[in-house]
C-alpha cells in the first residue's frame, strides 16, 4: 500500500467522475489530433504533388521596362501592347537538351496586340497540347482549335464580347470561329483570347516568342537552363506552391487557434472536476493529514490522479483523433490524402494532456494540501 | 515518566464573538497511562484532544510530548510527528470507504519507506491481534460496527505509536460492542501504549487509570 494504490483505488471508486474527465480530455485531444493529422496529410500531399508535377520555369526576354502579369506569371513588356520578344530558337535549344535537363514539357507562347471591334486586346498563341499540361486546371467547353480560323475565349472575354460556341469574331479584320470557351477559373485566363501558336505567328508575321513555360523534374536544373540561355530571363515559379502553402498555413493557424481554445476548455474541465473532487473529499484528506500525511503527499495524490486520468484521455484522444481524420478523408472522398499514425504526435498529445492535468490540478491540489486538518476533521 | 505535558494551554476561537474553548489547561500524562477526558458538550474536550493530536495549535501555552515542543515544529515535521508518535481512533471510526480493512490499516504506512511486504505483514499482524484475521479484504460497509471499530484501532496502532488518541470510540456502538472496544484498549494499554480517550460514557471510567474532567474550558478538579 502506497500513494499509488490509494490513487488507483480512488479512481476505481469514482468511475463516473473519472469517466467524465477522461471523456472531456478525449474529446479535446481528438479534435486537436484530427485537425493536425489533416494538416500534416495536406502538407505531405502538397509536397508529393509538387514533386510529381515537377517545377515550372518561365523563360522571358530580358527587359528593363515595366512588366505585366499573365496567368499568374510576370512578363517583361513595354508600356504599350508591344510585348518584348525573344527568338524562337530558344525552343529548339531546349528541345535538344530535353534529356540532360530532365525537361518534361515545353510550352511556348506568343502574345500580340490585336484589335477586336476596334478595341485593343491581347491574343495569345499557344501550343495547346503542352499548354494544357502546364495548366491542368483549364477546362474547355467545346474543342481545341484545329485550323487557322478557330480560336477559343476565356469565360469573361466570351461574356464581354457576347460570344458563344460557334459564333464568329473579327480579329484585325479577319473572321474567326469560336470553337471553345474556357471554364471560369477566377484567374487571368478568364480574360484571354487564345489561338494556336502558328496562327498568331502568321498574324504577326514573326516567329519570335513572348515567353516559354517549362516543366522540369528537378529545380536544381534551373541554373543549367540559365547557363544554356544567357540572353533571356529564367525564373522558377513558386507562386502556386506558395499560395497553396498559404492556404495550408491558414488551416494550421486555425488548428492552433482551435487547439488553444480546447486547451483552455480542458483546463477548466479538469479544474472544476478536481475542485469538486477535493471538496467531496475534505473528510478523507483530513484523515490523511491526521495520520501523518504531509502536504506534499496530498498534492501527489491529487496530481497523480489527474495525470493518470489525463494521460488516458490523451491516449484515447490520439487514437480516436487519427481514426476520425481517416474517416473524414473517406467521407470527403479526398484522393491522395493519407492520414498516418505519427507516434511522436501521440507522445506529444499524452504529455500535453498530462501537462494540462498538472496545470489545472495545481490549484485544487494546493487547496487540498493546505486544508487545515482540524478544519477537515470538523466534518467527522 | 512524564510523556505528555500541557502547560497553560489556552485556545480562543475568533469569530463574530470570541469563544474561549480552553483556558490555561495544565496537566501531565505519564507513559503507560490510560486516561479518560470527560465533560459536558461544549466543555472543550474535543479541542483539547485536537491539540494533543497536534492538529490544532493552542492560542497560548505549550504542549510537550516526549520532551518535544511539538508546536514549535514546522508544519511538515508536525505531520511526521503525528505519524511516528500518535495513533488516532476517530468518532465513528472514519475508515476510508473504498479501501479494504487491510488497506485501511496499511494507510498510516503508505508514506513510510518500508517495503510493501513489510507493510502488509505489519497490517495483517495487527488485524489478527484485534481478531479480524479472516476479514482482511472486506470493505468497511461489509463490516459490523464493532468490526469497523477494531479496524480503526488496528489502523491506530499499526505504526506502533507511543500514544493512542480516541474520540468517543464507543459513542456509536451498542453496550456490548462498546465494551469489546474498551477491552481492546485495555489490552493495548497493558502492552505499553499510553491512551487518552474522550468519552461521555461513565461506564468506561472503571477501565481507565485516571480521568480529566473538563468544564467551561478548564480542568475541573472536583
Amino acid at each position: 500500500m502506497g500513494l499509488r494504490e490509494i490513487v488507483f483505488n480512488n479512481l476505481r471508486r469514482r468511475k463516473g467522475k473519472m469517466f467524465l474527465l477522461v471523456t472531456g480530455i478525449t474529446i479535446g485531444i481528438t479534435t486537436v489530433v484530427t485537425l493536425f493529422s489533416l494538416t500534416m496529410a495536406m502538407n505531405d500531399k502538397m509536397l508529393k504533388d509538387f514533386k510529381e508535377a515537377g517545377t515550372k520555369v518561365i523563360i522571358t526576354p530580358q527587359s528593363e521596362n515595366t512588366s505585366f502579369s499573365f496567368g499568374g506569371i510576370t512578363m517583361a513588356a513595354n508600356i504599350t501592347f508591344d510585348v518584348k520578344e525573344m527568338p524562337s530558337n530558344v525552343v529548339n535549344i531546349l528541345k535538344n537538351k530535353v534529356q540532360d535537363l530532365n525537361i518534361k514539357y515545353i510550352a511556348p507562347k506568343k502574345i500580340i496586340g490585336v484589335k477586336i471591334n476596334q478595341q485593343p486586346s491581347l491574343l495569345v498563341g499557344v501550343d495547346f497540347k503542352n499548354e494544357l499540361y502546364t495548366k491542368p486546371w483549364l477546362k474547355i467547353a467545346g474543342k481545341l482549335p484545329e485550323s487557322d480560323t478557330e480560336i477559343i475565349l476565356g469565360s469573361s472575354s466570351a461574356k464581354f464580347l457576347k460570344k458563344k460556341l460557334g459564333d464568329t469574331l473579327k480579329v484585325n479584320d479577319r473572321e474567326f470561329r469560336v470553337v471553345g470557351i474556357l471554364h471560369e477559373t477566377g484567374g487571368q485566363e478568364d480574360e484571354i483570347i487564345m489561338a494556336s501558336l502558328k496562327l498568331v505567328e502568321n498574324l504577326s508575321g514573326s516567329t519570335n516568342l513572348s515567353l516559354v513555360e517549362l516543366i522540369i523534374e528537378n529545380e536544381s536544373d534551373v541554373e543549367n537552363i540559365k547557363a544554356l540561355l544567357p540572353g533571356v530571363k529564367v525564373t522558377p515559379v513558386k507562386e502556386a506552391m506558395k499560395s497553396r502553402k498559404e492556404v495550408i498555413q491558414r488551416y494550421e493557424y486555425f488548428a492552433i487557434l482551435v487547439s488553444f481554445v480546447i486547451l483552455i476548455i480542458a483546463v477548466l474541465i479538469v479544474l472544476t472536476t478536481m475542485m469538486g473532487s477535493v471538496n467531496e473529499r475534505v473528510k478523507e484528506i483530513g484523515i490523511f493529514r491526521a495520520i501523518g500525511f504531509r502536504k506534499s503527499h496530498i498534492m501527489k495524490i491529487i496530481m497523480l490522479e489527474t495525470s493518470i486520468t489525463c494521460a488516458l484521455g490523451g491516449l484515447i484522444g490520439y487514437l480516436s483523433g487519427v481514426l476520425v481524420a481517416k474517416s473524414t478523408v473517406i467521407f470527403i472522398e479526398q484522393k491522395g490524402l493519407f492520414i498516418q499514425w505519427h507516434p511522436l504526435l501521440g507522445i506529444i498529445m499524452i504529455m500535453g494532456s498530462i501537462f494540462i492535468g498538472l496545470l489545472a490540478s495545481w490549484f485544487p491540489a494546493t487547496k487540498a494540501a493546505n486544508l487545515d486538518p482540524q478544519e477537515a476533521l470538523r466534518h467527522l | 515518566m512524564t510523556l505528555i505535558e500541557a502547560r497553560d494551554v489556552s485556545k480562543v476561537y475568533k469569530g463574530e464573538s470570541e469563544v474561549k474553548a480552553l483556558d490555561k489547561v495544565t496537566f501531565q500524562v505519564n507513559e503507560g497511562e490510560f486516561v479518560a477526558i470527560m465533560g459536558p458538550s461544549g466543555s472543550g474536550k474535543s479541542t483539547l484532544l485536537s491539540i494533543l493530536g497536534v492538529l490544532n495549535p493552542p492560542t497560548s501555552g505549550e504542549l510537550i510530548i516526549d520532551e518535544i515542543k511539538v508546536f514549535e515544529l514546522s508544519n511538515e515535521k508536525q505531520a511526521d510527528f503525528r505519524r511516528e508518535y500518535l495513533g488516532f481512533v476517530f468518532q465513528q471510526f472514519q475508515l476510508i470507504p473504498y479501501l479494504t480493512a487491510l488497506e485501511n490499516v496499511m494507510l498510516p504506512l503508505a508514506v513510510s519507506k518500508m517495503s510493501k511486504q513489510k507493510k502488509r505483514a505489519a497490517a495483517e499482524s495487527v488485524l489478527e491481534k484485534v481478531g479480524l484475521g479472516n476479514k482482511f479484504h472486506r470493505l468497511p460497509h461489509q463490516l459490523s460496527g464493532g468490526e469497523q471499530g477494531r479496524v480503526a484501532v488496528a489502523r491506530a496502532i499499526v505504526n506502533e505509536p507511543l500514544i493512542i488518541l480516541a474520540d468517543e470510540p464507543t459513542g456509536s456502538l451498542d453496550t456490548k460492542t462498546g465494551l469489546e472496544i474498551i477491552e481492546l484498549f485495555r489490552e493495548l494499554n497493558k502492552a505499553g501504549h499510553t491512551i487518552l480517550m474522550v468519552t461521555h460514557n461513565t461506564e468506561n471510567l472503571q477501565h481507565v487509570n485516571r480521568t480529566i474532567f473538563i468544564r467551561d474550558g478548564r480542568i475541573d478538579n472536583n
